[in-house]
């Protein structure tokens, strides 16, 4: 049988290309804009960091077919788990303490989760590289799927409270403030580089962990399976979009212009999103779990830098280091 | 377990404590349109991320065995070789307009004033994901059984015949306003010219034996419903500010034009010339998905809101006789540049043509003649391209064409058409700087052509009559 034909852009190498690259390369086009707007369309000068946009790859291989068929059975997992535990009324079992913080946790994530898509809307809108573009379109649906799943469960843990006391959390909470300000400072970046930097490799690094952490093991050891349940998912979704966003640094930290651009930005965000990890931890009573959560998170935000090489200032590094009060 | 649960993403949205509104949601994206309460801005769909993943995972189940099964089974054996070369035409063309519309649905959902409005672009935009990708899938399958489709993206950005489907779509990607795109995209795109596209052209793949391409439509389409629906409730909510009506108007009147010259121009050589197998004539056609469905359908109800018929929409008639011979034979006098391959039309089409088009004869009946008699009708030069739509300036028929010319700071500029002279006229700042094709190649020899364009050497030119044209 002869081999399968592929795209010039693909053709010629040992390897014949996936599904997914077939699907996900080639699909920008190149040239000076065809009209004259202030929004503009994908242009060099919309981000600081310079590679080759079209070699990036996500190491998930994620195309449309395969995400919303995956995801279809997440989901379905998920559902099983929102809907036993009503039958069998969990929720009334969870520790009041336990629940009493993890309500606020979860409501104020809800918007963080969602705050976050609304920046990779952006980045999506504006992304040079067509493989980047492809694996935010994923990742903002991730985090449109975590961003309804914490306000359902919000809702079941508060079954008679309004919508108000949602926005409380977000609002005026003062252990979330931190968070909140982070999340809209990023909103009005415009560098989508920067974006990808603040959210993906800064936030994500502290707070991928730091709610696993929190969510997986603070369920568990409360006996709330729901919430461990949940965490797990948004776990594994969360672990392909740390995977795109680590090829992708790795691949511009490879020029030294672009290495200091990336130290730079983690330098920016990185203590505000420790003060935002630890503002959490400060106000969040339910019995050390948070601390451990925290301590865990700082060693793999640790890792992950020093996998992509990026240099921290000493103060940042200091921060790093630090125990949460 | 129910999937019936409602989207919580409206909730979500909040007034920023720590920067500016006007920083998070810039004025830009809305500047003229009024409205009272963005805030209380409702969506039709309010479609749930659960909904979603569950009604898009069964389409994708649905429609992949079928493309599967064609590939599998040589389906490509009972396709005319002609129906391939019209789809070379379309898929890139059709590829560049969805990756564009994803962008565009991209900036709604993040700077559009209306928490709805931004939280239903979410969806929209992942669409277009699903129908770029799914437009690859095809060209991979075509990929497999004919020349021509390999390198699919170096005629998008460098082939003239692609030039409509960047001024156009980059265009309504880059418009600043976010309503301006949902009136080109929603309205204009999705409501007036996707049953077209995506219903009409499906008839014919199947005739053609193009099972998967017919499938592969009918699955975008069903997305493209609930994107016509948010359009459909955007404009009539906005319609009943009346300081809104004068901006709106302008808005259908550019885009149904563009959409009208870019889409509907290349589409119409489908059913006339790439279908061997024939289904209704073009003009039917358009009769029955756009006029019929759009004309008497929206637009007639919103009359009593001041909303008029796209200001062109009789010159547009007016050419439907014409539009897809004119355009066919211009693309013909081109076969040394272009990706695709060109054919002479054969007894079975001249006779379709004349018993459904009257004025066929009398307009295009001697250039064929004269082709049939030897005359190749190759042209040393590319046409005059027009500045606005990129298509050649040859409608309604080449011998009266009604080019159009507007002065613009000091230099001229040329037109196919009114509708894109007026566009023009009242936006010259926005399309002056383009510099169409023609005027970077002419004087150049063929070969060097066919080398800026990234046309291999087997690529294009004429059927050989070996083939089942």
């Amino acid at each position: 049988m002869p081999a399968r034909k592929t795209f010039v852009w693909l053709s010629g190498r040992k390897r014949p290309p996936s599904e997914y690259e077939e699907l996900s390369t080639g699909i920008q086009w190149n040239g000076a804009p065809v009209s004259r707007t202030a929004t503009g369309q994908w242009r060099s000068d919309s981000t600081l960091l310079s590679t080759d946009w079209n070699a990036v790859r996500d190491p998930a291989g994620m195309y449309y077919r395969n995400y919303v068929v995956g995801q279809d059975a997440a989901e379905k997992q998920l559902d099983s788990v929102f809907s036993l535990a009503a039958e069998a009324d969990f929720v009334s079992a969870i520790d009041p303490a336990w629940r009493e913080s993890l309500t606020v946790l979860v409501g104020a994530m809800s918007f963080a989760q969602w705050g976050a898509s609304m920046v990779m809307q952006h980045v999506m809108r504006f992304t040079l590289s067509p493989t980047v573009a492809c694996a935010v379109q994923l990742q903002i649906m991730d985090k449109l799927r975590a961003a309804e799943r914490c306000v359902e469960w919000f809702e079941v843990l508060n079954s008679s409270a309004d919508e108000k006391v949602l926005h409380t959390a977000w609002d005026s909470d003062p252990s979330i403030q931190p968070l909140h300000k982070y999340v809209e400072q990023v909103l009005v970046t415009k560098d989508w580089g920067e974006d990808v930097v603040a959210i993906n490799l800064v936030l994500a690094g502290l707070f991928e962990p730091f709610l696993r952490e929190l969510y997986v093991r603070g369920g568990r050891t409360h006996d709330d399976f729901v919430t461990a349940a949940l965490g797990t998912h948004l776990a594994k979704d969360a672990t392909r979009q740390v995977a795109w966003t680590d090829a992708f640094l790795a691949q511009c930290m490879v020029d030294e212009a672009n290495a200091t651009v990336i130290a730079d930005w983690v330098g920016r965000w990185l203590p505000d999103a420790i003060a935002a990890m630890d503002a959490l931890v400060a106000g969040y009573p339910a019995g050390g779990v948070a601390e451990r959560a925290a301590s865990v998170a700082r060693a793999e935000s640790r890792a992950r830098l020093e996998k992509l090489n990026v240099k921290l200032s000493d103060n940042v590094a200091t921060a790093l280091e630090g125990v949460p009060k | 377990v129910s999937v019936k649960t409602k989207s919580r993403a409206k909730q979500l949205y909040w007034k920023p404590s720590y920067v500016d509104l006007d920083a998070m949601y810039p004025d830009l994206a809305s500047a003229g349109i009024h409205f009272d309460d963005w805030d209380a801005w409702d969506d039709p769909f309010n479609i749930s991320y659960r909904q979603y993943i569950d009604v898009q995972a069964k389409k994708e189940l649905g429609f992949h065995p079928v493309r599967d099964a064609f590939e599998r089974y040589n389906g490509d054996q009972h396709v005319p070789a002609r129906w391939y070369d019209g789809m070379k035409l379309a898929f890139p063309f059709l590829q560049t307009a969805e990756v564009a519309a994803g962008r565009a649905h991209a900036r709604t959902a993040r700077y559009a004033p209306a928490p709805a409005l931004r939280a239903a672009a979410f969806y929209q935009s992942i669409d277009e994901m699903r129908h770029f990708q799914n437009h690859i899938y095809e060209l991979r399958t075509y990929n497999q059984a004919d020349t021509g489709f390999d390198n699919w993206a170096a005629w998008r950005d460098n082939h003239f015949t692609m030039g409509p489907a960047r001024y156009v779509y980059e265009d309504l990607m880059n418009c600043d306003n976010v309503f301006e795109t949902i009136m080109a995209l929603n309205i204009c795109v999705e409501v007036v010219f996707t049953n077209l596209i995506f219903v009409g052209i499906p008839s014919v793949g199947a005739l053609n034996g193009d099972t998967a391409m017919a499938q592969e439509m009918l699955t975008t389409q069903s997305d493209e419903t609930r994107h016509m629906a948010i359009g459909q409730s955007t404009l009539r909510t906005l319609l009943r500010d009346e300081r809104n009506v004068e901006q709106l108007q302008y808005w259908l009147d550019k885009w149904f034009w563009l959409q009208h010259r870019a889409v509907a121009g290349p589409v119409g050589l489908i059913p006339d010339y790439f279908a061997k197998r024939k289904y209704i004539p073009y003009q039917q056609m358009y009769q029955r998905y756009v006029i019929d469905n759009f004309i008497a359908g929206m637009v007639d109800d919103l009359a009593e809101f001041g909303l008029k018929p796209p200001r062109f929409l009789e010159d547009a008639k007016a050419e439907l006789p014409d539009y897809s011979h004119t355009l066919y034979r211009v693309l013909f006098q081109y076969k040394n540049v272009l990706f695709n391959r060109m054919f002479v039309p054969d007894e079975h089409d001249m006779e379709f043509f004349t018993s459904n088009y009257p004025t066929f004869e009398a307009n295009h009946g001697k250039f064929w003649d004269e082709v049939r008699a030897g005359d190749p009708k190759d042209l040393p030069q590319l046409p005059m391209l027009c500045q606005m739509c990129g298509l050649p300036c040859v409608f309604p028929v080449p011998e009266r064409a009604n080019v159009q010319c507007s002065m613009y700071e000091g230099a001229a500029y040329w037109f196919c058409s009114n509708g894109c002279k007026y566009i023009f006229d009242h936006e010259p700042y926005r399309y002056a700087h383009r510099v169409t094709m023609e005027r970077t190649l002419n004087g150049l020899e063929v070969p060097e052509i066919r080398k800026r364009m990234g046309l291999a050497e087997h690529i294009g030119g004429l059927l050989t009559p070996d083939k089942d044209i």
